[in-house]
């Protein structure tokens, strides 16, 4: 069965089918709630501010023109949403970061001696060990798939800008699995 | 290296999404419930207005350059010289002295983005 095309549920919901909305919360609810964690890592938190965004994008709705992907639009407001958030909160990305490097440099987190049930749940959990941006770009890059222009376009930084940090998030997170994993992460990758 | 590389791409497309709680959607319809699509805002100028104003001046500049050019007659024995603008006098040291403070103001954003750029690849 063909799934409906996002842009032919904006045009319903812009003609006054509200409960139509449904199919596009139901549709990206994993994925903004996905970015949105990477920024903010209370579960409550994030998921409050996932519920503000779309709201947001609704009463804003008739400001998508179909320029980009309905997916890259929303994303862009997820982002700014949970920057400003953050702003808000005073819990400056900066410190989240050093948090975060500090359990990384440490190499002592609960990860050590993981007893995943499966492949996923290790990979999410070493994603969470990174800075927020890069778990913000890996996420955007390989969870939602957008393509490294619209991610940039999200996070609002030129498409060079935006290659660069990918790469070094990447090679980030494989320092992560290697050094939480060491010889165990060619069982890993095999599993 | 390459298969680490492969592996490593399959790795990341394994990455799953994490889920809301189970009441997410129907919290964001109850959100919306009383909430309408905000019409978009109009643009305060309207372009046809912009457009005009552009045209305008484009215009004076080419009426006043085709007067400039039709009706200038060249002096005779003209010669282009300092002397002839009236400058104040030590204006070669004015001019040393603005490039000392741009070149020293260039140095500063050399050197800053320098340790923007180290501190964001220290590990």
């Amino acid at each position: 069965m063909q799934q409906i095309q996002d842009t032919d549920v904006v045009q319903s919901v812009l003609q006054g089918n509200k409960t139509a909305y449904a199919i596009l919360v139901e549709r990206y609810q994993s994925f903004v709630f996905t970015i949105i964690h990477r920024l903010i890592p209370q579960r409550e938190e994030a998921e409050d501010v996932s519920q503000e965004v779309f709201v947001k994008a609704y009463l804003s709705l008739a400001g998508f023109k179909g320029n980009s992907k309905f997916s890259t639009w929303l994303y862009t407001i997820a982002h700014t949403t949970a920057l400003s958030h953050l702003r808000k909160t005073r819990v400056s990305t900066v410190f989240a970061e050093e948090n975060v490097m500090a359990v990384y440099a440490d190499g002592k987190a609960s990860t050590q001696h993981p007893q995943y049930n499966s492949l996923r749940t290790a990979v999410n959990e070493c994603i969470k060990r990174l800075p927020p941006d890069d778990a913000e770009i890996i996420t955007l890059f390989y969870l939602a798939e957008q393509s490294i222009e619209e991610t940039a376009a999200i996070m609002q930084i030129e498409t060079n800008n935006a290659k660069v940090k990918l790469h070094r998030a990447r090679q980030k997170l494989k320092e992560i699995v290697e050094r939480t994993y060491g010889y165990e992460k060619t069982l890993l990758y095999r599993n | 290296m390459k298969q680490d590389d492969k592996t490593y791409n399959d790795l990341m497309k394994s990455l799953e999404a994490e889920q809301p709680s189970m009441r997410f959607t129907k919290n964001v319809m109850d959100s919306i419930e009383g909430l309408e699509v905000a019409r978009v805002t109009k643009h305060y100028i309207n372009p046809l207005v912009i457009k005009t104003i552009a045209a305008i001046l484009v215009l004076c500049m080419l009426v006043s350059i085709y007067i400039v050019f039709t009706t200038a007659k060249p002096v005779p024995n003209y010669t282009i010289s300092l002397k002839n603008i009236g400058l104040p006098k030590n204006i070669s040291l004015y001019i040393i002295a603005i490039n000392i403070i741009l070149l020293l103001l260039l140095a500063e954003r050399w050197f800053s983005s320098r340790k923007r750029i180290r501190q964001l690849n220290r590990p």
